[in-house]
């Protein structure tokens, strides 16, 4: 491929990602990939990734513009075992300009615009496995959920309670409006299932899913991994020494997956 | 006339490409392909799912990863530029054993992850860094540098894990470098592009152009240097994250955690997963985290040991810059030593 070639792809491709990675964020589906504390990262990356290309088509441009006024000899095709000098200004190592360069690095915006952006499916859980207590990487202080109103916690926030509390067994009676997805795990009894969200640390490769066991007389009719708002009461449970925040559901209705389907520790 | 076209063609060249692009993104948003599952046989439906979580994953790695290689290629460029060879020559140690120690504590001056680490190493070569010092410095680097102490910090607290993790990866580091500094010529450890200018090149003459660039041209130089080692080295990165994306989506997760209490399966166990998960060293910590309730201690340190040093992406990355045999080399021995040092660890410390 020549080297004219090259950079303009090379210059599509990396104004290509820079765009794609700019609306991600413009529209909030970002976070459907990532925590939110990289996002910034995210934009400057994008909007370097811009000036890159910018400086790719400038390159362009004055190579053509001194081609034009004949002050340099036109750039040669990498093919082939022809001699060359090194009066024009170029330094890369021959022989790694490839197409299939950019067809790798192409990949990531290939996908991204083949796939509209979605985020990780309830499926998941079937592979990665689902937890009911919170042992999972905490960035946040402790003791701050306890300020949380009862029924403004998410799943995350209610195993976050049960570790904090000083006395988990107080949690019990409390109100609890709980959205997540449906988890039905095999040996379950009929009148349980599990209220699962995706909690994710960095980026989706880490995602882990946290569930809170829920009793419900008609949990078995519940479509599994649909989107579900549970109210109830907290019931504390001990189960071997540790507490356990269990929901006796009071009405369980289909709710649409929430903007940010993820929770960030 | 003429004059009006060469205008049209280097003004108008640049802006229309990015308007074309701008154009064709903007309209791939209203087009895409939605809802794919709602009108497939359930089989096919399921596939197409695994695929859209797939992509999900692979794209959140690589979304995460590649603000730090563009990073890494950015420090490469500057390195290219603005960094004298005859200067950097005399601040290096001669002795393998200067050289190792020294490259280990490199990155506490470039903070750069796995990612960033392999295209900066390799200019680092090219401007005569010593093969050891080098090597060390890839090795340690992704995690003695002060973001990722930091995030390490911010996990486990100044304990046991936190300063096993700085140490052990600064012993393996130098060792490993040391080792290296018996391998004799570098010719033989690295690919023509990644040696010395000197050993390729010898015959062109190192100051090229007698007048000293402007800033402006320097920068423009290293702004292109950074988007061209992108693209060489972000191939590797997009292999690699492709298939840690697929290991993770494909295999489960359970099949390995039913073993995570054994001395030195855990740690087995642990390292593997270090290396198909592919977490970027500046977050991997809070990663670990989520382990160390069930795993042994021993196996958390090698999984934060071993990760930065080798996993899938940076693996492939390795072979842009060393022969495939240095590469093995570059694998095995930290990762024997990875193994020793968490199962001892786990004896010691009583699991």
């Amino acid at each position: 491929m020549s080297d004219h070639r090259y950079a303009m792809f090379q210059g599509l491709i990396t104004a290509g990602l820079g765009f794609w990675l700019l609306l991600r964020v413009w529209d909030g589906t970002i976070l459907f990939y990532i925590n939110q504390r990289f996002v910034l990262l995210v934009l400057l990356a994008a909007l370097g990734l811009l000036l890159l290309a910018q400086m790719v088509f400038r390159q362009l441009a004055q190579r053509r513009q001194s081609l034009l006024t004949g002050e340099v000899q036109p750039p040669h095709a990498h093919s082939g075992a022809e001699e060359h000098d090194h009066t024009h200004d170029h330094d890369h190592d021959h022989g790694t300009r490839q197409a299939s360069h950019l067809m790798w690095v192409a990949l990531p915006l290939v996908l991204g615009l083949l796939f509209s952006p979605k985020p990780l499916d309830a499926s998941a859980v079937a592979n990665r496995g689902i937890s009911t207590n919170a042992a999972v990487s905490r960035t946040a202080a402790g003791g701050m959920v306890l300020g949380i109103p009862p029924e403004e916690r998410t799943v995350l926030d209610w195993l976050y309670a049960a570790e904090d509390s000083p006395n988990p067994a107080e949690l019990d009676g409390l109100p609890a409006v709980v959205t997540g997805f449906v988890v039905r795990e095999a040996g379950m009894p009929a009148d349980q299932f599990l209220i699962g969200r995706f909690t994710i640390t960095c980026c989706v490769a880490d995602s882990a899913a946290l569930g809170l066991p829920v009793i419900w007389p008609e949990a078995e009719k519940l479509a599994d991994q649909g989107w579900v708002q549970v109210r109830g009461t907290v019931k504390m449970v001990q189960e071997g020494g540790r507490w356990q925040v269990q929901i006796a559901a009071e009405q369980v209705e289909e709710a649409p997956q929430p903007e940010q389907p993820y929770l960030f520790p | 006339m003429i004059e009006a076209g060469k205008v049209l063609r280097t003004k108008l060249i640049p802006w229309g490409l990015w308007a074309a692009f701008g154009f064709l993104i903007l309209g791939g948003l209203g087009s895409r392909l939605e809802g794919w599952g709602a009108v497939l046989p359930p089989a096919l439906a399921g596939a197409v799912r695994t695929a859209e979580n797939l992509t999900a994953v692979f794209l959140g790695i690589f979304i995460e990863a590649a603000p730090f290689l563009l990073l890494g290629t950015l420090a490469s460029g500057l390195v290219e530029v603005f960094v004298d060879r005859a200067a950097m020559a005399k601040l290096l140690p001669r002795s393998g054993w200067g050289a190792a120690l020294g490259g280990s504590l490199l990155g506490l001056f470039f903070p750069v992850c796995e990612c960033g680490v392999v295209p900066l190493t390799r200019r680092l070569f090219q401007k005569g860094l010593p093969l050891p010092m080098g090597v060390a410095f890839l090795l340690a680097a992704p995690v003695i540098n002060p973001i990722v102490m930091a995030s390490t910090l911010a996990a486990f607290g100044p304990g046991l894990v936190f300063w096993g993790r700085l140490g052990l990866t600064f012993l393996i580091a130098s060792l490993t470098g040391l080792i290296f500094s018996r391998a004799g010529d570098m010719g033989e450890q690295l690919l023509p592009a990644a040696q010395p200018m000197s050993l390729n090149l010898s015959l062109e003459p190192q100051e090229s152009s007698p007048v000293e660039p402007l800033l402006g041209a320097k920068i423009q130089r290293m702004l292109i240097i950074a988007v061209d080692e992108f693209f060489e080295m972000g191939r590797y990165l997009v292999v690699g994250v492709f298939l840690a994306a697929a290991m993770q989506t494909l295999v489960p997760r359970s099949a390995l955690l039913g073993v995570s209490q054994g001395q030195l399966v855990s740690v087995v166990v642990m390292v593997a997963l270090a290396v198909l998960l592919s977490i970027c060293s500046t977050v991997d910590a809070f990663i670990a985290l989520a382990f160390a309730s069930t795993f042994t201690s021993g196996s958390v340190l090698a999984f934060l040991v071993f990760g930065p040093m080798v996993d899938i992406k940076s693996t492939l990355m390795f072979l842009r810059v060393f022969r495939k045999r240095t590469v093995a080399y570059l694998i095995l021995l930290p990762l024997l030593m990875t193994l020793l040092a968490g199962t001892i660890f786990n004896l010691w410390a009583g699991g």
